[in-house]
């Protein structure tokens, strides 16, 4: 008995000091934001009286068309990534999957470009995606292509052409090139990381799985579809809500490409542009609120993965 | 028979050939950027390899802006946050994996909270630090960086915790080994390695981060290194040598302590999902 209170005290004892911070500055924060966003809070009364204004606040948010574009901009850039990522990240695990002390040190270097500061990604970038004498564009033309005007929200040439559909791409889907020079980069900067995931999962499935399927006379192309497809199903899953929740973080590569430029928002970058530039906390804190409790469900979910422990060990 | 051995070799150099061409993919902007860093602006600009190497660019970096006192801000930030970290999180990281203090509820606020986009704690962080007069100083970034830190410190040493064996633990109780000891003595010693790593890319992270180094900090005084690169790159004219000077020197301690910690790097990212 005596050693259940002492365990019961110990155990409270060593959190206590974490839930306490972590309310500080994560619940409080968090009421502070709601309180704000039903104030009339902006850059003249943000040391005086905030008049109530109710849900203003909200309604104001859905009517701010930036708001709606970069709500767009966002959704889309997150799930042509993701798809992109996966598929490209999914090759070449293909491609690395072999036993090769070449391919183990390449492998080692594929973990540069997810740990690297995002904002010298974003500017590394920009010089390379130049349209005079950038790196890309000079391979570009050096193979008899012409130079791509990657960084200008000039419309994509081969969109536009589509008949009927292409004219809406470019007008409503930012079918244009520096969205486009955006998704490049996240796929530059994140397809190791995934492709790193699948190899391991790829490696953990075992091989009498796989000869097996050759036995039963499966050819390669069968092999990955019907056996190591469906085995590789929830690491895929998790992979998807893990990109997910880093895609809606995505600002600093946005920042330092383009500024606060309307054109070429993200949410992020809106959020941070009502909030510093146009100095309207209270709209600002609604925004944060709508985006917090979109990307809290998506986390939600992303839990009830991750509390069955690692996917494969 | 030996058709086929050729055919296999033939396999296996095209997928060797195939995977080096992919790597140079991923690589060669990382030497560019390192490489570039030597070059005049003006070869950077039209993308052109000389040998004409130079200090130049780094001359400047450090002659135009308040590069070392950027740098001194940002280890003292990084080590600071992941000490205060480390020292609140790991204890609640050992009451997690021991007695599963808390429960799911817990661990979803921990997660949800290293999972929310920071550009949603811009403006109560801006506000309530204005109140209390700690916008543009160290301090103040210090506990941003604590908030997503803590987090992250917590759910990762909790898993490297679990891994230490129970029975060794309670082998020192019935010995008469007190909780302080058995902590310090025995679980903290045997997960060293994975507690360090976790450390590690919370000093990474730290790093790294921007969006409040260049959102709380309005004057030179508290800003971080991320922002040195940026300096160069105005609506008028970008500086590329300095630039690319700017971003090797934030980028370069990354690559060392990546390096350290490659082994982790995945777990880290993604929360423990994966090893």
């Amino acid at each position: 008995m005596k050693n259940k209170i002492s365990i019961f005290l110990d155990k409270y004892k060593l959190i206590m000091p974490a839930v306490i911070v972590l309310l500080v500055v994560t619940v409080f924060p968090f009421i502070y934001t709601l309180n704000v966003s039903l104030h009339k809070v902006v850059g003249r009364n943000i040391r005086t009286k905030w008049p109530w204004v109710g849900l203003k606040n909200f309604i104001m948010v859905m009517k701010d068309k930036v708001m709606w574009n970069s709500l767009l901009r966002t959704i889309e850039f997150i799930l042509i990534v993701i798809v992109a990522e996966l598929l490209i990240g999914f090759l070449l695990a293909l491609i690395f999957d072999q036993e090769s002390k070449l391919l183990r040190f390449m492998r080692t270097f594929l973990i540069i470009p997810m740990v690297i500061t995002p904002v010298v990604v974003g500017l590394m970038w920009k010089a390379m995606l130049k349209l005079k004498g950038g790196l890309v564009n000079n391979v570009i033309s050096s193979i008899g292509f012409t130079p791509v005007p990657w960084l200008t929200s000039q419309p994509i040439e081969i969109i536009r052409n589509i008949p009927v559909i292409g004219q809406f791409f470019v007008n409503h889907l930012n079918a244009k090139f520096s969205f486009l020079s955006l998704i490049i980069i996240d796929i530059w900067q994140w397809t190791p990381f995934v492709m790193l995931i699948l190899l391991s999962s790829l490696q953990s499935i075992s091989q009498e799985v796989k000869e097996a399927a050759e036995v039963d006379g499966a050819n390669y192309w069968q092999k990955i579809y019907y056996v190591v497809l469906p085995l590789l199903k929830p690491t895929i899953i998790v992979i998807f809500l893990l990109r997910t929740i880093d895609a809606v973080k995505v600002f600093d590569t946005v920042y330092a490409l383009f500024g606060s430029a309307a054109e070429q928002r993200l949410l992020n970058v809106h959020v941070m542009n009502i909030a510093l530039r146009i100095r309207n906390y209270g709209q600002g804190a609604a925004l944060s609120i709508i985006i917090l409790f979109c990307t809290s469900m998506i986390s939600q979910w992303f839990v009830k993965f991750i509390n069955k422990g690692p996917i494969n060990e | 028979m030996s058709k086929y051995r050729l055919l296999g070799y033939l396999k296996k150099i095209l997928i060797i050939l195939l995977s080096i061409l992919i790597f140079l993919i991923w690589i060669v902007p990382i030497i560019w950027l390192i490489y570039g860093s030597f070059l005049p602006s003006d070869s950077i600009a039209r993308s052109d390899f000389g040998f004409a190497l130079t200090l130049d660019n780094y001359r400047e970096v450090f002659e135009r802006t308040q590069v070392l006192k950027f740098l001194k801000n940002s280890v003292i930030v990084g080590f600071t946050a992941t000490f205060l970290s480390a020292l609140i999180g790991i204890p609640a990281a050992y009451s997690m994996a021991r007695w599963n203090t808390g429960g799911s509820g817990l661990a979803f606020w921990i997660l949800s909270s290293r999972m929310m986009p920071p550009a949603v704690s811009i403006i109560p962080f801006f506000l309530l630090f204005s109140k209390i007069g700690i916008v543009d100083t160290i301090f103040g970034l210090i506990i941003v960086h604590l908030t997503f830190g803590l987090a992250f410190v917590i759910w990762m040493s909790r898993v490297f915790i679990y891994e230490v064996p129970v029975e060794i633990e309670e082998a020192a109780r019935v010995d008469g080994a007190n909780l302080w000891t058995i902590i310090s003595k025995i679980t903290l010693p045997l997960a060293r390695p994975g507690l360090i790593a976790t450390m590690i890319l919370n000093l990474i992270f730290s790093w790294n981060e921007y969006l409040f180094a260049f959102s709380l900090s309005l004057t030179e005084k508290s800003r971080t290194l991320p922002i040195v690169a940026g300096i160069f790159v105005t609506s008028y004219q970008i500086k590329w040598g300095p630039m690319f000077a700017a971003a090797c020197i934030i980028m370069i301690p990354i690559l060392v302590l990546a390096l350290l910690v490659q082994r982790h790097i995945i777990g880290g990212l993604t929360m423990g999902a994966f090893k």
